[in-house]
């Protein structure tokens, strides 16, 4: 630990030496919610000289194949095709099954959820989540369908799986195709099965700040061949050889050097599942204590990657709302996230053409007002979280100041 | 090594029967393709990419992107 955290350690517990009010920033630098993993940097290395020695940069080489392999493996599934990025494998999946018309999915989601769809001239229908779960209600996804209904994307928040038994019932009853943004679940369970294999498909995403990271990346998973076959071809231009082509297809290949990345990071996975993991305990341990905040769980009976902090703090209990607490701790250099506010539904372009979608999701209403996210990984140390910990603490116990500073000069 | 090989049967590739077609040896070891990747100085990559690592900002238009962009802009012409 730096003299400069040794200090912020030593004083955050008092009042002025919030940096909201008046004393200095607990960190130097600034801290972000998640920052790469990146594994063993001599192992990158060896392989990114292996490929330039092979002059074979892309086009499905040695080390796409490979990560491709421990991908499904880790996911238990037949078939894992890696792309450049998982917007793009979440609309090429989409374009594989054929939906069309309306497709349900949540509003709570990174946008990319939604644009997959708009980009392709669906309509993303948004549809309320569970308050306690953050995932899909299966009742009220039952309640949105529509002659124009082809699909469900539910998404698997935090690692923790939307429903799919509820969710496949209601696909069943309806004649309706699955796909699961589980961009945030790799290495995940639901009832002792692992993430991956639910649905028609399943699109995880190995972006720079996910748990596993290849730069950017994303794959589509799954078990049934033909659609495998159909995917590989979306993804190559349609290419079913040098000379033929069957699909209108796209460019969504992942390149050797992302896949070298990829295959270096995952093999780091238990190592960041436990750092993760660790974070959250100290997380918990300093949070759980305090009025109104809540800290969001992962069924220790499951798999889980740990890979986000996610606070809840109620308005209704908690001395300073979400927002107050925001404003408190980026004084501190801590960048806390509001994931995911105001909701897709909120959006310009979605407020634009869905301007009463807000009408049906009472729900993510509240909860874009409650969540944030916290700095973790493998940059932030136990002392650091403690620190963290201390000035929510310390930011409560002041919080009427706190409160009357922003309502005077509010954040910028 | 390769090269080797290209000398000793290019010369002989003077029969009918010589081409590989016509059940003749090929005349290359491997495949030789239309085009295959210019690295340029390997050295150079491999600093600046330590030091994306170093900084861990892969993506989401970082200082390379940013630099890319404006060397191609100025290779192109713009002031």
């Amino acid at each position: 630990m730096s003299k400069f955290e040794q200090i912020s350690a030593q004083t955050k517990t008092e009042r002025d030496a919030l940096a909201i009010l008046g004393g200095n920033p607990a960190f130097e630098d600034l801290l972000h919610v998640g920052r790469p993993n990146i594994g063993n940097r001599h192992i990158f290395a060896e392989r990114l000289g292996d490929i330039l020695d092979r002059r074979c940069l892309t086009n499905g080489g040695r080390y796409v194949s490979e990560f491709e392999q421990r991908i499904a493996n880790v996911a238990g599934v037949k078939h894992c095709i890696v792309m450049c990025n998982a917007t793009i494998a979440l609309q090429i999946a989409i374009r594989a099954l054929e939906l069309s018309g309306e497709v349900i999915a949540p509003s709570f989601t990174f946008i990319a959820t939604a644009h997959a769809l708009q980009w392709q001239g669906i309509t993303p229908v948004f549809c309320d989540i569970d308050p306690q779960t953050h995932t899909l209600d299966p009742i009220r996804v039952e309640q949105m369908i529509t002659p124009r209904t082809t699909g469900i994307i539910g998404v698997h928040i935090w690692g923790r799986a939307c429903d799919p038994h509820a969710i496949e019932l209601v696909a069943r009853r309806h004649g309706l195709k699955v796909i699961y943004d589980a961009a945030q679940a790799l290495g995940c369970s639901h009832q002792g099965r692992k993430i991956g294999g639910f649905g028609d498909c399943e699109v995880f995403s190995f972006h720079a700040t996910k748990f596993i990271n290849s730069f950017e990346g994303g794959a589509v998973v799954l078990n049934n061949d033909v659609l495998a076959d159909k995917l590989r071809l979306l993804r190559n231009f349609g290419f079913a050889n040098p000379d033929e082509v069957t699909h209108v297809g796209t460019n969504a290949k992942m390149t050797e050097v992302c896949a070298a990345m990829g295959l270096t990071s995952l093999e780091a996975m238990a190592e960041i599942v436990a750092v993760n993991r660790r974070n959250w305990e100290i997380y918990r341990e300093g949070l759980i204590t305090l009025p109104g905040i809540s800290l969001i769980e992962y069924d220790p009976a499951e798999e889980n990657n740990y890979h986000y902090i996610v606070v809840q703090v109620d308005p209704e209990t908690a001395p300073l709302n979400r927002d107050e607490l925001l404003a408190v701790l980026k004084k501190e250099n801590v960048l806390a996230r509001r994931y995911f506010w105001p909701g897709c539904h909120r959006m310009g372009p979605y407020n634009a053409l869905y301007p009463r979608a807000h009408l049906f999701l009472p729900q993510t209403e509240l909860l874009t007002e409650q969540v944030m996210n916290l700095p973790t990984g493998q940059e932030i140390t136990p002392e650091r979280i403690r620190i963290i910990c201390k000035i929510i603490q310390t930011a409560f116990a002041n919080a009427r100041d706190i409160r009357k500073l922003l309502e005077e000069k509010p954040a910028a | 090594m390769a090269m080797a090989v290209e000398c000793n049967q290019s010369p002989g590739k003077i029969e009918i029967a010589d081409p590989a077609i016509f059940g003749g040896a090929p005349a290359f070891e491997t495949a030789l393709h239309v085009g295959r990747p210019n690295l340029g100085n390997r050295q150079k990559f491999l600093e600046r990419l330590n030091d994306i690592l170093d900084r861990r900002w892969p993506t989401n238009v970082g200082r390379y992107v940013r630099e890319f962009e404006q060397r191609i802009a100025e290779f192109l012409g713009a002031v």
